[in-house]
């Protein structure tokens, strides 16, 4: 599942990247082409803008595009060249009727195109006051100067305009080289031409041709406009060999992408299997270590740091684990060994001595007295020991055939006797024989019978019922009584659990006896359960492996 | 029947105390080692008729000894002594050769009757009668027979008849009844044991004159030695 997850999780996160770093790099490569076709279109036009051919030169455009581009290249370029009272120069025979200067509306429409007229027109036109007042009590024809508000002097002749004598100065030097144009009247008047540093009149290139994609008829195109004070140029390139490429390095992005992926996922799967390896070692020593043996170790690994370290970490729990275990086993035999040895010489003397008192005197009542005490404290050392050997997975049997059905007939007899008020119902298959501890076994029995009694009611009933099934001894011995709660169902198996704390002082016990019983049982390979049985009855079930059967 | 030689190999001197004075009152001849280097010299070079044999010793443990033995093809019956816990010693020493074992703590009715049941069969002489009075009881056919009625007894009564008429004479608390009939844990609540014996007086013991089974006040049960 972790492999699966890992497989996925890289397949995602690096498809993220991968979709998007394409689309990216699809959009640059579109931007980057059109940036590459609008400079091709501006040189194209600016080598145009800022030369000035002559008229006719414009009527052979077209001849010489194609000597320049080649038939093929020149037929996905249009051009149209319009001067500036708007008559068309020059258009491309397949020029798109949609492309038109409306269809540039970043173009500075607002900005003329007309060719300039030099600014001392004006002057002409409206002499200053001191041209009048030099002429003032002159002929016409005579010659005189003033000052202008430049603080320059000019000089001059005086002639006769609307009727009123004025100074009009001798021309300048460059004056004769300025074109004047007079258009028609209902023109605006055009804006003055711009002069460079070096005192040269320029034509003017527009500050911002503007560029834009055009859906026609006749295809895509990338189409710009720009303009001079004598010429708008509009050029257009078909897009079509531009989207052909496009289109090239979309299909390849996108049949790449999967392998891409793919590859990914089968690279994080492999990633999550070799990182997932020393794990999967560590689960199977895990699964290995019980009780019996502790001993294994997780071998080392020593490529990655981190895994190894945890590896130490187990290891080291397990040196702990292992020690205090073997302690905890060694405490028992050695417990075992103390404690026998004294109880054998209790037990040997005291009875020694029942033998030897004269019967029935008060002496011998005495000893009797402390070797039943004797007695229950074997009981309670012979307990811890099985359920500490349990603990330690070493819950030693010694396994014999043994008569189940005629074990369950004595428990159910001794329950008639120690119980005469109880109604006793037994229904028992005989002659199950199965393998088995009979020590042990007839705790488990003993267990549940004195239980069975125990928390009965008064006039209840206990029942006894042995039968086989599927090649297994089943065992249920029923009581009424006291329901257990659900709450407290798994709780019954617990050490030194009481299930009624008002109730335990009446009724003496350890609270041991069921938790000994399943530890038991289950070292026998069966299993001891409380069934869940509505009503006032309580009913365990020992299921039993019967080899005999 | 002449008088058997035991060799009691123990290190505790309080339990071979009581063991050898129990044994002598039976009317053994009891040798008693304290170690197993001692206890392996006397084995191999006496004939012993039983030996009862701890399985923890110092110098040669007890199983050692039962190894040197039968591979010296000394075949003498062999009781051994063990913890109760120690089941995988027990288990080993069963396959080694010896004829039986018991588990501390025991009580000195039980070892006896051990021994008895391993030289009978050692000796081949069988003994599956017991009798005293007109009562017999046949261990093998687990026949109850009072003159020559037939009684028909539980498995509890049973169990408690054979274990007062193996030993007549002797003292049983009701402990120790519970211990050998039911097992070493069980706690009855009421007197299992006197209910029992009542039990059984009424099908095996009818004659109130000349009771076999006697009530030991406070104490336990026995049955008459004749």
């Amino acid at each position: 599942m972790f492999r699966v997850k890992i497989a996925l999780l890289s397949v995602l996160l690096s498809g993220l990247v991968l979709v998007g770093l394409g689309l990216y790099s699809l959009s640059v490569m579109k931007k980057v082409g059109m940036a590459r076709l609008d400079r091709e279109i501006l040189t194209l036009g600016e080598g145009h803008l800022a030369t000035r051919p002559p008229r006719d030169y414009w009527q052979n455009f077209g001849t010489s595009l194609r000597f320049i581009y080649g038939e093929q290249r020149s037929e996905s370029l249009i051009v149209q060249v319009k001067d500036s009272w708007n008559d068309v120069l020059f258009r491309s025979s397949n020029w798109p009727t949609e492309i038109t200067e409306e269809s540039f509306p970043g173009f500075d429409r607002a900005m003329d195109t007309r060719p300039p007229v030099p600014e001392e027109r004006d002057e002409r036109r409206r002499p200053p006051l001191e041209a009048y007042k030099a002429c003032e009590g002159k002929s016409a024809g005579s010659a005189g100067q003033f000052v202008n508000p430049q603080r320059e002097t000019v000089r001059g002749t005086c002639e006769e305009e609307d009727g009123e004598l004025v100074l009009r100065p001798c021309a300048r030097k460059d004056e004769r080289q300025r074109q004047v144009h007079d258009g028609p009247l209902n023109r605006p008047a055009p804006t003055p031409l711009e002069i460079n540093q070096q005192g040269w009149a320029v034509p003017r290139i527009k500050k911002r041709p503007s560029f834009v994609t055009i859906q026609t008829s006749s295809g895509s195109w990338r189409a710009g406009i720009m303009g001079s004070d004598r010429i708008t140029l509009m050029l257009g390139v078909n897009l079509a060999g531009f989207y052909e490429d496009a289109d090239r390095y979309r299909r390849a992005f996108l049949s790449i992408v999967p392998i891409a992926l793919l590859l990914l996922a089968g690279g994080g799967w492999a990633i999550a299997q070799r990182a997932l390896k020393p794990v999967g070692v560590i689960t199977r020593t895990a699964e290995g270590i019980t009780g019996r043996a502790l001993d294994q170790r997780v071998p080392r690994i020593e490529e990655d740091s981190e895994l190894s370290r945890l590896v130490e970490v187990i290891n080291g729990m397990l040196d702990r684990l292992e020690k205090s275990f073997g302690q905890a086993v060694r405490f028992s035999a050695d417990a075992a060994h103390e404690l026998q040895t004294p109880l054998t010489i209790l037990q040997g003397e005291l009875d020694d001595a029942v033998q030897h008192a004269p019967v029935g005197s008060e002496e011998q009542q005495r000893y009797s007295d402390l070797l039943e005490e004797v007695q229950r404290l074997k009981a309670i050392v012979q307990k811890l020991l099985i359920l500490a050997r349990a603990d330690a997975g070493r819950l030693n049997l010694s396994l014999e055939a043994m008569d189940l059905s005629a074990m369950i007939e004595a428990a159910a007899e001794d329950a008639t006797v120690m119980a005469p008020h109880l109604r006793i119902d037994k229904q028992i298959v005989p002659g199950v024989i199965i393998k088995a501890d009979r020590d042990l076994m007839g705790q488990v029995v003993r267990n549940l019978t004195s239980n069975a009694v125990k928390y009965n009611h008064e006039n209840g009933l206990i029942r006894f019922q042995l039968l086989l099934r599927d090649n297994r001894a089943e065992l249920t011995i029923s009581n009424t009584g006291v329901p257990i709660l659900e709450k407290d169902r798994e709780k019954v198996f617990d050490r030194f659990y009481r299930a009624d704390p008002s109730r335990s002082r009446k009724v003496p016990g350890s609270g041991l006896g069921l938790s000994l019983a399943r530890e038991i049982v289950h070292a026998h390979g069966g299993g001891l359960h409380l069934n869940p049985i509505p009503g006032n009855v309580v009913s365990f079930t020992l299921s039993l492996p019967c080899s005999f059967c | 029947m002449p008088a058997m030689k035991v060799l009691l190999t123990e290190d505790d001197r309080k339990i071979t105390s009581f063991v050898k004075k129990g044994l002598k009152e039976q009317g053994f001849f009891v040798d008693v080692c304290h170690n197993g280097d001692d206890g392996y010299a006397y084995a191999s070079g006496q004939a012993y008729d039983v030996l009862i044999l701890d399985i923890m010793l110092p110098g040669r443990d007890g199983l050692s000894i039962l190894r040197g033995l039968r591979a010296e093809k000394i075949t003498v019956p062999v009781i051994l002594l063990t913890a109760r816990s120690a089941v995988q010693e027990r288990v080993e020493g069963l396959k080694l050769g010896a004829d039986d074992y018991v588990s501390k703590p025991f009580y000195m009715e039980e070892l006896l009757a051990r021994i008895h049941a391993v030289t009978r069969r050692a000796t081949g002489h069988q003994l599956s009668l017991l009798q005293v009075g007109h009562l017999t009881v046949n261990l093998i056919t687990r026949e109850v027979k009072v003159g020559k009625e037939k009684m028909d007894l539980t498995v509890r009564e049973f169990s408690l008849l054979e274990l007062l008429m193996r030993s007549p004479g002797r003292v049983f608390t009701r402990t120790q009844i519970l211990e050998h009939v039911w097992g070493y844990d069980f706690d009855p609540q009421t007197n299992v044991v006197d209910v029992y014996v009542r039990r059984l007086r009424s099908k095996v013991d009818m004659n109130p004159e000349a009771p076999l089974i006697e009530t030991v006040r406070g104490v336990g049960y026995r049955v008459i030695k004749p």
